[in-house]
């Protein structure tokens, strides 16, 4: 990587009189590789360098990104930024940023084996191993949709303030889309599973028996679940539900962008306002934690795209609205520091709040705990269809492994009930949080042009009390 | 300098059976504004080199970032060397074999934007002025040339240049009232933000003190910026692929009624000023304009060169190499004219916009979406008052049944969810679910 041109880069910006620039180079090589119905359909091979650079002059912001790694092309695209801030006088925003630490680190995610030492041939032949297995297991798999790809991306972020972060950071991630069928009868599912780090991950994901216990318990549910009779129920979300809703209704909307207006246009404001921070979210039981630091992770990273060190933020307290995500532009707005979630989905793109890793925190009820004293309940485990609204108030979870809870017991199956409520009354409800949580891959959708980028959400199984189904 | 020609010259010299190269050059500008204030404004200039090259039917897609030719050769070497250890794609079927004459397509590049210097801050400044009645607009505003070649080692080498201006604007009269406009067009002719912000902000103030909505069903009159992003997903059903992936709620609808007579949507590659236009496929095929459904009756499929020889038909043109795509779904413009749509509407809702569609079975088309921005209750046939906290829970091919009128003035749309470009005038669906939070 051409890291000395980063370099160029802040003092080019700042020979023509930006007072603030830093820069971010990032190469990348990836591989992917795509099955259809067991058909190795393509392997897609990806290189890529580039190198954007942000800075501020006066009090305007402008970006400029590239792979052309010149010196002549870097510098003729500061100076068109710097002539477009100069046309628009009048109609610039006053953007200004936190103090921080100007920090200098060099860190590596370890992987035990190396992703780019397994063939691309073995790494396919997983996959196609993978859908024989299945499919030989349990036939009412229909189709099946896999995709399974692996990057190493080495960043390089410097700022006129003296910033100097180097990162190598290995990811994997794995998705399908299937369909089960019984008779006429047919059920849709999807997921994603993904990690920062080497091979072994893919080996710990544990896909074939994953896969063909999810493909069976929905064959069941085809075969035995009846529609759920609509009414009031307690409920006890699955961690994948858990994680889903801690992501959709606590890290989106805690998000200070939103709150701030700044992604009005695209990806929505938020329920919450700045003045909220104290007050009651939820039952004493909901801790909600975002922490990019967590090993291993899909949303890993140490240091955030604008160079701040990062660390476990608590975004809900015992049921108390805690902090929300800030960069520095929004942590200067509010009179605060910067938590560091600055992140880009690559070089391409400017850094925009976003979330790492999301959870509610485990509690102390066991899984039998959570269950016995439910008298009529639903047991939603995994879910298909979900959304939200953009200020992250009502939502809708719609279950794919669904059973009834009679009695204290999981029993029957039900297919597609819907829980369909506003975030407080969620958060209220709830009064048991289990103590086993799990960790799954997502990717998030946020800021215009989309950036996608890698995040965890997750949690234990929780319980909901009275909430109405249909 | 390294051409599209020249990578698949190097492929074939590697061994390579077939192979296709695009090589992409693209300038593009973006600016950013919220709350009527540029955030951030931001330029990037791209190149981009991807050969795909199949060798004893094993296939092989790489994205070049060094686009010197001893370099690449090296690459694509590297690549090829290793190529024998991965499996068999029994269903490839092949790439495009030419030679093909081109056909210009009208109005998909314009000089002007070309040369767009800082023009796009001075359409802006209208934008924000011809939103002045609101309190605050926050949005984009996009520019881009492009200049994209297509080679293969079936005598394909083709060129085109193409320009794209898009505004995108949400204009909120209070943080509940908001109205979204957008302006899309490859030409500057057809570009006009200042009056997408005029759109944004009359429906934003039409939205002021919305009351909550009532969960049940109602006549709904989609305005084009919804409709597409419902569309959008009609158009991925009409991808070969989406079949053979079991998502696809058109599957083995070939001749059958999938929609009420009024409704037509066509794939147009060639439409004049498309978002989406273009000369040719990824595999460097001419461009063409396919039927999907007409009159309600699914007509055809989208297919690339390998789908059509494992489907015994003809290409469509509509690779994507792997996974062919429609370029402009084209709504066949109605007969009514604005208010004439909402006439004898007794029980309606008037969506504006809607976000965050998902799917609970694709192959079944069972979904739900959430209008976001002005939403209002239609009562004997005029629009009455805004209303919100409403879900649109339904069917998509129950909803393509129930279209029961369109609009006389299209309206080309593409956006954050509206990932296909779609050219649509309103449209009254008959018969729509809503749901609504329980608590």
């Amino acid at each position: 990587m051409n890291l000395e041109l980063a370099d160029f880069a802040v003092r080019e910006g700042l020979n023509l009189g930006a007072g603030y620039v830093e820069a971010r180079m990032e190469s990348e090589t990836g591989k992917g590789f795509l099955l259809k119905n067991g058909i190795p359909e393509v392997a897609g091979i990806n290189f890529e360098e580039g190198l954007s650079v942000r800075f501020l002059k006066g009090k305007a912001m402008g970006f400029i990104s590239t792979n052309e790694l010149s010196k002549d092309a870097v510098s003729r695209l500061l100076r068109q930024g710097i002539s477009r801030l100069h046309a628009a006088n009048g109609i610039n925003a006053d953007v200004s940023f936190s103090v921080e630490k100007a920090s200098t680190a060099d860190y590596t995610v370890k992987q035990k084996t190396d992703i780019m030492d397994v063939s691309d041939g073995e790494k396919f032949n997983h996959l196609i191993q993978l859908y024989r297995n299945i499919k030989k297991a349990e036939p009412s798999l229909l189709t099946a949709h896999f995709s399974f790809s692996n990057r190493i991306r080495e960043k390089l972020f410097v700022s006129s303030e003296g910033a100097r972060i180097h990162a190598e950071l290995p990811e994997l991630s794995f998705f399908y889309l299937i369909s089960v069928g019984r008779g006429s009868n047919t059920m849709q599912h999807m997921w994603q599973y993904g990690g920062s780090g080497g091979f072994e991950l893919f080996h710990g994901w544990e896909l074939e028996k994953k896969l063909a216990s999810r493909v069976k318990a929905l064959a069941k549910v085809l075969e035995e679940g009846k529609p759920l009779k609509p009414g009031s129920y307690d409920v006890v979300c699955g961690p994948e539900v858990t994680g889903l809703m801690s992501h959709e209704s606590v890290g989106h909307p805690y998000e200070a962008d939103r709150i701030l207006g700044r992604e009005a246009a695209q990806a929505g404001e938020s329920f919450i306002t700045p003045e909220m921070r104290g007050t009651r979210i939820g039952s004493e039981h909901v801790t909600v934690i975002d922490d990019p630091t967590m090993p291993g992770s899909y949303g890993f990273y140490l240091y955030d795209e604008e160079g701040v060190k990062a660390g476990p933020r608590t975004l809900i307290d015992r049921g108390i609205i805690g902090e929300f995500l800030h960069n520095r532009e929004s942590a200067a707005q509010l009179g605060t520091r910067s938590n560091a979630a600055a992140r880009a989905s690559d070089y391409g793109k400017e850094p925009i709040i976003r979330m790492a890793n999301t959870y509610v925190k485990p509690g102390s009820f066991s899984d039998d705990e959570l269950f016995e004293s439910i008298k009529q309940g639903v047991y939603v485990k995994s879910f298909m269809e979900w959304n939200i609204d953009d200020k992250r108030f009502n939502q809708k979870y719609v279950g794919a492994e669904s059973y009834l809870i009679e009695n204290g017991k999981i029993t029957s199956p039900v297919r597609n009930p819907v829980l369909e409520l506003t975030t407080p009354a969620l958060w209220k409800s709830v009064d048991a949080v289990g103590k086993k949580p799990e960790f799954h891959a997502a990717t998030c959708g946020k800021g215009e042009p989309m950036q996608g980028i890698p995040v965890f959400h997750g949690g234990p199984n929780i319980r909901l009390r009275n909430i109405r189904m249909k | 300098m390294l051409s599209a020609k020249s990578l698949v010259r190097i492929a074939e010299g590697l061994g390579a059976d077939e192979v296709v190269a695009q090589l992409v050059t693209e300038n593009s500008e973006l600016l950013k504004f919220v709350d009527n204030k540029i955030v951030n404004s931001q330029g990037q200039r791209l190149k981009q080199a991807n050969v795909v090259m199949a060798k004893d039917k094993r296939l092989i897609a790489v994205n070049l970032k060094e686009l010197e030719e001893d370099k690449a050769k090296d690459v694509l070497a590297g690549v090829l060397k290793n190529v024998s250890a991965y499996p068999v794609n029994e269903e490839f079927g092949g790439f495009a074999r030419g030679p093909f004459s081109y056909r210009e397509v009208k109005d998909i590049y314009d000089p002007g934007v070309a040369d767009f210097g800082n023009s796009g801050v001075e359409l802006l400044r209208e934008a924000l002025k011809a939103g002045r009645n609101v309190k605050r607009l926050s949005g984009v505003l996009t520019s881009a040339t492009e200049i994209a070649e297509v080679a293969s080692s079936h005598d394909v080498d083709a060129e085109q240049k193409s320009t794209s201006l898009y505004f995108s604007a949400r204009a909120f009269a209070e943080k509940n009232a908001s109205g979204h406009g957008i302006s899309a067009s490859r030409m500057l002719y057809g570009f006009s933000p200042a009056k997408a912000s005029e759109y944004a902000s009359g429906i934003a103030l039409k939205a002021l003190n919305p009351v909550q909505g009532e969960a049940g069903r109602y006549d709904v009159v989609f305005e084009p910026l919804p409709w597409s992003n419902l569309l959008s997903h009609v158009g991925d059903s009409s991808s070969i692929y989406s079949v053979e992936t079991g998502t696809s709620f058109l599957a083995g609808k070939e001749g059958q009624q999938v929609a009420s007579r009024e409704f037509s949507l066509t794939d147009d590659a060639r439409a004049p000023n498309g978002i989406g236009s273009a000369v040719f496929d990824e595999e460097g095929r001419p461009s063409q304009t396919t039927p999907i459904i007409e009159k309600g009756v699914m007509k055809n499929f989208l297919h690339n060169t390998s789908t059509a020889a494992r489907h015994n038909t003809k290409s469509t043109a509509n690779a994507g190499i792997i996974s062919p795509e429609p370029f402009n779904l084209v709504v066949k413009t109605g007969t009514y004219k604005n208010q004439e749509i909402f006439q004898g509407i007794t029980r309606g809702i008037w969506v504006t916009n809607v976000w965050y569609t998902r799917f609970q079975h694709y192959a079944k088309g069972d979904f739900s979406t959430i209008p976001r921005d002005g939403m209002f209750l239609i009562e004997d046939g005029k629009v009455s008052r805004p209303i919100h906290g409403l879900r649109i829970s339904d069917n998509l091919p129950r909803m393509l049944k129930n279209v029961a009128r369109l609009g006389n003035q299209p309206v080309q749309i593409r956006g954050w969810e509206v990932w296909l470009p779609v050219t649509t005038p309103p449209c009254l669906v008959k018969d729509v679910n809503f749901s609504k939070s329980e608590q």
